[in-house]
């Protein structure tokens, strides 16, 4: 019986020491941050986490159309930013917050990872404190970065993420404050003091931020609140000098404007000098190469669609288009506003970044499209082709297919060129869109007579002159030859750029009422601009009597000729206290009379057409914060909502 | 032997490749049966004799056994028996459920008659309990059983569907319509509000019991267990029974006995049946014409739709496919297993190999389950008992995630299913905005596409017992737990998976082991001879180790490698791993004391300390006390002879439930790629969980008032529970605000109440006053459970993110109320109330502020029914039998991703693109108020609120006809018994469903989340997943 004793006492001891002891081995734990390795890894997050709001539908959302700039394209999605009315909130339709999420959700998980960086980070071992400096500065520039989005879209914000004022987050609590406007910028510009001094003259790496690019944004910091109810005496003084210390060290810093508009934007000439920070995608490796157009979950969040979104309808009933990757897959949700077209725009002879930003033709790609012969009776009819725009009408041949591949399917005709196509309006073998004469509201974009519908699909604002900045044509893994036009974006997104910095410089210079200095900063700009060495003095000669007679107004035409569709225009107009003005102005058209059909015709009752009101300077705080958080010391105890939301 | 014939033919019922496999298994058992019936018959002198009852109607089916041997027969239908005897000092020893056994010496008679009397101790039967059995008249806690004959009743693929509508307390809800899935277990309710099924989670908070597989905690899916070595499953229910599970006790214990040999001779036997299965409805989608009409309604309101070339045909001609048809099959369920049992007072064995394979409806779809197992209990000498448990498996699962289901059911019905030539049309949507959708016909092509998992198990319990002194019993249990999981996935370019993309493969692999070690001692003793005492006392360990590790790449060279090689693929896309370790040290004593077998007081206390807390936080205390007085045996009721059982009883207890992960402590990062400049591709890593120290176990604490009894010699029995369990520190898996920088921690936050009732009642309605005359029993049970959350925590009383609502059950649906559809005349209501038109969706202004908007959300409902019973009829008429189970929901809510609007799984969006539920949509002159305008966008404004239905329906599970060939009959062979049988499971479509008149197929949750209601992300909903089946089964039992 003896040995069964001894058996029961080794069972009784083996068992007991080591079970309890927890060693994961599976995931890392905060405290990676104490490495260098660590530390590094914990940036490359924090940028990562830009992927979710530049080049994406949420960000864009919320900062390029609702302005003076862009409407709503006819595939519009929910929530309708572009329309200011009841829905904006978006709680209703997906009891979260719709595309008001993009900037909440994303920028307090990068925050909290800086918050760690900067707090354990402080304690990395095995690099010079200089090196150390240079890392954490960085983290300083992100999360100042991710403040600036969203003190400019929500007022002022929590600070306090559980542990105190820009502590790393060890107690997660539901409970949660906003912090005065006041206390948010002096956050904001502190971070980007620091890090304007400690990160190095020039990047560490390609890719990363350097000291140009804190000094932009700590440029637009001080302008930003300059404008503000919190502002500083001294803050457009700031805003200039910080500015300037950029443009006069523009070598130091290696950045300097391009010689020709072009090719800022041009693919294959990404990392160019101009850019002063940029959101990555571009990966020749392929480890990474989230550009499946049909991907799902996190990956599609997270894709640089800014390809897709300003394309108009070029594949529903145009003659002899297919989508291809050459003119992107339509996703028509930003439409150009007229005022943009017209009068922004209005030269577009001397001014050549109309045609450097818009697609006006598109090239026939596929003969089997709506593409009947000619017939005999549009001979007599006198009809015309064409091999491009602009080149050599060719007679009609009865019988013969109206288009060939390479000949003009579509052409949107500028203002200037009105009276030269329109008598061929009906004779060519292609597609003609006029911007003031048409009725239908199929015209490219409407007159002050037209309007605009919003609420789900409507025929409207289905063709338009489409931003091409964004183009990308990249190959994708098994998709056809030419490209697959359904693959996203893999570019890089450009944040800042040097021209930029002029015109935050001009506004500063004209708030500080130093006109003829203002204007000769946006000559640099717009000097670069003109369509030929001729054409300079037209661009230049009248900006200082503009800039006397219109104010902020003239900044902003020229910010909007220089910078359409770059993800800046809500917050420029929200900046300047012109939202309300220039949206009710140049966005929303009188209220359309009733529901427009397919076929043009109108039915149904007149629409109300809800413009901004002053309240809408600010964005709803999203539901999603509203109802997972208290707020013990607001009213009602829950966590404060925007006022009229 | 002429049923030789008849189980070849009805296995066999196709020359595929499988059913040949088939074939052969059942000749061998045909020819297995052959030699053992050849075996000669010893035979010394002959005793007969009929068994009567107290009535003087024959009793068939009396066991009467030699003592002393394994020599024994049964009674036939006319009670009449004959066995043979060494000598005339055998005993004879005559058992029946129910009846006193008695004892007879043959002497010189060779005609014994007898009757048999009716025991009142029939409570004497011994329950299955946690670290032992007790006899029933024993029992303090609330316990449901499911006894071997009512699990052979249910034919099922996985053992925990036969609790469905069987026992009281106990809800079963699917999670997937396909075989081989795994149903929600629900005793009493929920209490955990953690997520059921966390992606990013392998082994999530939940409120599923615990599984106790001969004594060993199992791990993992009971899927891995073949239902036909399952004897019985005895149900832990409130805390003094469970708290002897301590931290894993609060959910209730499922504690599974497998087969084991029995002391007498050698039983061969044999169950197989096999099944055809067909979809109980297809669902009811607009047809060419109404899709048609719909989608010129959608054009109307502004959508541009229009019909593709082949569907502007089709139209023409009066042509269109039903896609459901042309999909579904007839799918089968065949299962065979044999088992040999027998024993001596020396050792006693069982064995057994088992057969399960079920497809469905649709192609690629199939489930098997080969298994193996076996146990030997040895007596060494007088104080020595050691023993083994096996039990092995091998399941593959064949298309467990596929689902062909949005595009079968909206492609639309005027497009070719085929080519003029009669093949499969990849590209039917050519034209329309949907072009590359490609035809669900091609899953017919097994070389394009491959999903399966293979899952190798090996459970295994192993026990020694040793008499240390009389009354003084140590036993060690050792439980040894592997399995492996092996998954892989491949979609062809030219699937409805990738509708055209490159393909894709994937492939994981899962390892997971466990031990356990229990010590206990067991001290058993009568004082007095009226005061029992039994004390038991445990020491156990128990340590699981996970590990997998998975890959997956794009665009292989060619389909036919499937998955098989991923180094062949030229996009290497994503490597993950996974590794958790965990352990448990526990103590435990219970003692049970009986008072002259009236009064009787259980208390037990158990302390565990687990590896998953943060140090210093990892010791709880599990006390629990019962008590239960057996009335009947009070001198004051023996005059009340109708009366044969009474007994209340009544217990307390606290237990917790093991829903926290390993680490979860300690916080953790997630990884974000990101390139800095065009090449230099680098992982970052960002906080996703914060370091938790405080983190513990929820308590819940149980109280549960009992009565059992029985009538008319326990003719009638039943029992009545009243619970009340109050679940607090409750671990929230909780979404945080955004402005926490994490999205959600696990916190001990609120508070959770339980409370119901449950009656179970059993009795004979008819008994036959004849031989061979009708019979009639039922077991009915009726239970109801009402959860409350009662605190969350912060003051906060509404959680929307996570769908939690002080004073509403864990499950509440809040959301808009639809009240109907805006109307033409109702413009400018509609406009002010934001923006609204005619047609589309009006809801409720709940706050009256004129205004819709967030506040105007309420709860609706929840999935918790009001009350939930079933019915188990049997009857009996001469040798034959019906059985009926049927059950039954009334009341709670079910919430339909068919019918709910969601832009990401825009089955009824009413967008006018595709094909959809047949609905009664509003046009301007079908003013209806039931479904809104189609063509307003992607998705209807509160889409959400089409989806929520009244989850009311009963239920018809099987119909079982049964013919058990007389012992006359089979006398003549060496069967011991023969049944054979037919049997109609799910037959019909569920009664009383509104949900079903709806159009829905069936009101049975399908699986988890494809919700857009808030908080409804990981909550079990009725999707549009494979069609449930309707099976027609033939089965036969022979024992030998």
């Amino acid at each position: 019986m003896k040995h069964i004793y001894i058996f029961i006492l080794i069972i009784t001891i083996t068992s007991c020491s080591d079970i309890l002891k927890e060693e994961p081995r599976n995931a890392l734990t905060p405290n990676y941050y104490q490495t260098v390795v660590g530390l590094n890894a914990g940036l490359t997050s924090v940028y990562s986490s830009f992927k979710y709001y530049y080049g994406t539908e949420g960000g864009m959302n919320l900062s390029v159309y609702g302005t003076d700039e862009f409407t709503h394209g006819q595939q519009v999605t929910n929530p309708p930013l572009n329309i200011y009315g009841s829905t904006l909130n978006a709680a209703m339709n997906d009891g979260k917050g719709g595309d008001l999420q993009t900037p909440w959700n994303r920028a307090y998980s990068a925050i909290n990872t800086c918050n760690g960086i900067i707090e354990i980070g402080s304690n990395v071992q095995g690099i010079t404190d200089d090196q150390k400096k240079a890392l954490l500065a960085e983290a300083k520039y992100l999360r100042a970065h991710w403040y600036f989005i969203l003190v400019s879209t929500f007022g002022g914000v929590t600070l306090d993420l559980g542990s105190g004022p820009l502590k790393f987050n060890t107690t997660p609590t539901n409970v949660a404050h906003r912090e005065p406007l006041a206390d948010c910028w002096a956050a904001i510009i502190k971070d980007l003091e620091e890090a304007s001094n400690e990160l190095p003259d020039r990047p560490s790496a390609q890719g990363r931020v350097w000291k140009a690019s804190a000094l932009h944004l700590l440029a637009k910091a001080y302008l930003t609140r300059g404008w503000s109810t919190a502002a500083q005496a001294s803050d457009f003084q700031s805003a200039f000098d910080t500015a300037n210390k950029l443009i006069t060290n523009k070598a130091t810093y290696g950045v300097s404007l391009l010689p020709d508009y072009k090719s800022v934007h041009q693919e294959g000439n990404e990392y160019n000098a101009e850019v002063v920070f940029q959101v990555d995608w571009i990966d020749n490796n392929q480890t990474f190469n989230n550009n499946n157009g049909f991907a799902g979950g996190e990956d599609a969040l997270r894709q640089n669609r800014s390809n897709y979104f300003f394309r108009m309808l070029y594949v529903t009933n145009m003659p002899g288009m297919i989508r291809d990757a050459a003119n992107g897959r339509p996703f028509v949700r930003y439409k150009p506003t007229d005022w943009l077209m017209n009068t922004a725009f209005g030269d577009k002879v001397n001014d050549s970044r109309y045609d450097k930003s818009f697609q006006t033709v598109w090239k026939c790609n596929s003969t089997t499209t709506l593409n009947p012969a000619w017939t005999a009776a549009d001979v007599t009819a006198g009809a015309v082709t064409q091999k491009n725009n602009g080149g050599t009408l060719i007679p009609a041949v009865a019988g013969q297919a109206k288009l060939a591949i390479g000949d003009t399917a579509i052409f949107m005709v500028p203002n200037h060129l009105v009276s030269k196509f329109m008598p061929w309006k009906d004779k060519k073998s292609y597609v003609l869109f006029f911007p003031e004469t048409a009725t239908s509201p199929k015209a490219y974009f409407g007159s002050a007579n037209t309007f605009t519908a919003y609420g789900g699909y409507n025929v409207q604002n289905q063709y338009f002159p489409s931003l091409k900045k964004y183009d990308a044509t990249q190959f994708r893994a098994g998709s056809p030859a030419g490209g697959d036009p359904n693959t996203t974006s893999v570019r890089p997104f450009i944040v800042h750029r040097f021209a930029e910095t002029y015109l935050i410089a001009a506004e500063a210079l004209l708030k500080l009422n130093r006109t003829g200095d203002a204007a000769d900063m946006i000559n640099v700009v717009r000097t670069r601009a003109a369509a030929n060495a001729g054409a300079v003095s037209t661009m230049t000669a009248n900006t200082l009597t503009d800039l006397t007679t219109n104010g902020i107004d003239y900044i902003l035409d020229e910010r909007t000729r220089e910078l359409a569709g770059e993800q800046m225009r809500w917050f420029d107009l929200v900046r300047t206290g012109k939202l309300v003005e220039r949206v009710k102005n140049y966005n929303n058209r009188p209220a359309a009379p009733g529901t427009i059909n397919a076929d043009g015709t109108i039915t149904g009752t007149a629409q109300v057409l809800p413009n901004p009101a002053d309240f809408n300077i600010l964005r709803p705080i999203p539901q999603i914060q509203l109802d997972g958080a208290v707020d013990p010391t607001s009213p009602g105890g829950t966590y404060p909502q925007n006022p009229n939301y | 032997m002429k049923h030789k014939p008849l189980l070849i033919k009805k296995a066999s019922p196709r020359r595929t490749e499988t059913s040949l496999r088939r074939r052969s298994f059942c000749m061998s058992i045909v020819l297995f049966l052959g030699i053992i019936l050849s075996t000669p018959a010893l035979a010394q002198s002959l005793v007969k004799g009929t068994v009567t009852d107290e009535a003087g109607n024959a009793m068939p089916g009396v066991n009467i056994v030699v003592k002393g041997t394994s020599n024994g027969t049964t009674t036939d239908a006319n009670g009449l028996y004959n066995i043979s005897v060494a000598d005339n000092n055998a005993v004879l020893v005559f058992s029946f459920i129910g009846y006193g056994s008695q004892e007879l010496t043959v002497g010189e008679r060779t005609t014994i008659d007898l009757t048999m009397q009716p025991s009142a101790e029939q409570l004497n039967e011994v329950v299955v309990v946690g670290y032992g059995t007790q006899k029933k008249s024993d029992i303090t806690g609330a316990m449901g059983q499911l006894s071997e004959q009512a699990i052979r009743e249910v034919p099922v693929s996985n053992i925990t569907q036969s609790l469905q509508g069987r026992v009281a307390g106990i809800d079963i809800q699917n999670t997937s319509s396909r075989p081989g899935g795994a149903p929600v277990i629900r005793i009493r309710g929920s209490r955990s509000l953690g997520n059921t099924t966390d992606p990013n989670n392998p082994n999530p908070p939940n409120n599923d019991p615990l599984i106790v597989v001969d004594g060993i905690p199992f791990n993992g899916t009971i899927n891995d267990l073949n239902p036909n070595d399952i004897v019985s499953m005895d149900i832990l229910k409130d805390a003094s029974a469970t708290a002897i599970y301590g931290s894993r006790g609060s959910n209730g214990v499922i504690l599974i006995t497998t087969r084991q040999g029995k002391k007498g001779k050698p039983v061969l036997s044999y169950d197989g049946y096999y099944g055809v299965a067909s979809v109980v409805g297809k669902y009811d989608l607009y047809n060419g014409e109404e899709f048609d009409a719909f989608r010129k309604e959608a054009v109307k309101a502004g959508a541009s739709y229009a019909p593709t070339a082949d569907e502007a045909a089709n139209l023409t001609a009066g042509n269109q496919t039903d896609w459901q048809k042309e999909m579904y099959k007839k799918g089968y369920i065949t299962s065979h297993s044999i088992a040999a049992a027998g024993g001596t007072d020396e050792t006693k064995y069982s064995i057994s190999a088992g057969y399960l394979k079920q497809t469905t409806v649709m192609p690629g779809q199939d489930y098997a389950r080969y298994s193996l197992s076996g146990r030997v209990d040895q007596n060494i000498g007088e104080r020595v008992k050691i023993g083994l448990s096996t039990q092995n498996s091998l399941n593959i699962n064949d298309g467990e995630n596929a689902n062909p289901m949005f595009q079968l059911l909206t492609l639309s019905p005027l497009y070719n299913a085929y080519n003029a030539d009669g093949s499969v049309y990849n590209l039917p949507a050519t034209g329309s905005i949907d072009a590359t959708t490609r035809n669900p016909l091609l899953l017919r092509n097994g070389d394009s596409w491959r999903q399966q998992r293979r899952r190798l198990r090996t459970f295994n319990a192993l026990y020694g017992e040793v008499k240390i002194v009389d009354g003084l019993k140590y036993r060690i249990n050792v439980g040894l737990d592997f399995s492996t999981d092996n998954y892989g996935a491949y979609y062809g370019s030219e699937t409805p998976f990738q509708n055209g993309a490159a393909n894709t493969a994937t492939v994981t692999n899962q390892f997971a082991s466990s031990y356990t070690v229990e010590n206990l001692l067991v001290y058993e003793k009568t004082f007095a001879e009226k005061h029992r005492l039994n004390v038991t006392a445990l020491f156990s360990g128990q340590q699981v180790e996970t590990y997998g590790s998975g890959m997956s790449a794009q665009d292989l060279p060619s389909d036919y490698t499937l998955y098989y090689n991923l180094g062949l693929a030229n996009t290497p896309t994503g490597l993950s791993g996974n590794y958790a370790k965990s352990g448990l040290i526990s103590y435990m004593a219970r003692a049970n004391y009986s008072y002259e077998d009236k009064y009787i007081a259980t208390l037990t206390i158990r302390r565990d300390g687990s590896s998953r807390l943060a140090p210093g936080h990892q010791y709880f205390n599990y006390p629990a006390a019962a008590v239960a007085w057996n009335i009947h045996k009070e001198n004051f009721m023996s005059n009340v002879a109708v009366v044969s059982n009474l007994k209340l009883r009544f217990g307390a207890g606290r237990t917790s439930n093991q829903a926290i992960n390993p680490y979860s402590s300690l916080g953790a990062l997630g990884k974000m790629p990101y390139n800095f400049g065009p090449s230099a591709g680098s992982f970052g890593y960002a906080v996703t969980s914060m370091p938790n120290p405080d983190l513990k176990w929820e308590f819940t604490t149980t109280y549960n008032l009992g009565l059992d009894f029985g009538l008319w010699t326990n003719r009638l029995t039943g029992s009545a529970e009243f619970y009340k369990s109050l679940t607090t520190d409750v671990l929230q898996n909780r979404a945080l605000p955004p402005t926490s920088g994490v999205a959600s921690v696990q916190q001990n936050i609120g508070k959770v109440q339980n409370k119901g009732i449950e009656l179970t009642l059993s009795g004979v309605i008819l008994e036959s006053k004849t031989q061979g005359g009708l019979s009639w029993s039922a077991d009915v049970n009726w239970f109801l459970n009402r959860s409350e959350i009662t605190e969350l925590g912060s003051g906060v009383t509404i959680d929307a993110t996570n769908g939690w609502y002080v004073g509403q059950p864990i499950d509440a649906i809040f959301d808009y109320r639809k009240i109907g559809i805006w109307q033409t005349g109702e413009e400018t209501a509609a406009t002010t109330m934001g923006g609204f038109k005619p047609g589309n969706i009006k809801v409720e202004d709940h706050d009256g502020n004129g205004k819709i908007d967030a506040n105007d959300r309420q709860i609706l409902g929840s999935l918790q029914p009001k009350w939930q019973g079933g019915i188990t009829n049997r009857f009996g008429f001469k040798n034959f039998t019906l059985d009926v189970v049927m059950f039954a929901k009334v009341g709670g809510m079910l919430v339909s991703t068919l019918y709910q609007a969601n832009s990401n799984s825009p089955f009824n969006t009413l967008e006018g693109r595709r094909n959809g539920p047949k609905v009664d949509y509003w046009t301007p002159d079908n003013p209806t108020n039931a479904y809104p305008r189609p063509g307003q966008a992607q998705q209807p404004v509160f889409g959400s609120t089409l989806g929520y239905f009244d989850a009311t329906y009963l239920k018809i599970r099987t119909m079982t006809l049964g013919y058990n060939f007389p012992q006359t009959w089979l006398e003549k062979t060496r069967i011991g018994s023969l049944r054979v049988y037919a049997q109609a499971s799910n037959p019909f479509k569920a009664f009383f469903s509104p949900y079903v008149k709806e159009g829905g197929v069936d009101p049975e949750t399908t699986g988890f989340g494809g919700s857009n209601a808030p908080g409804w992300n990981n909550r079990v909903t009725v999707q549009p997943n494979t069609p449930p089946t309707k099976q027609f089964i033939v089965g036969v039992n022979i024992k030998y």
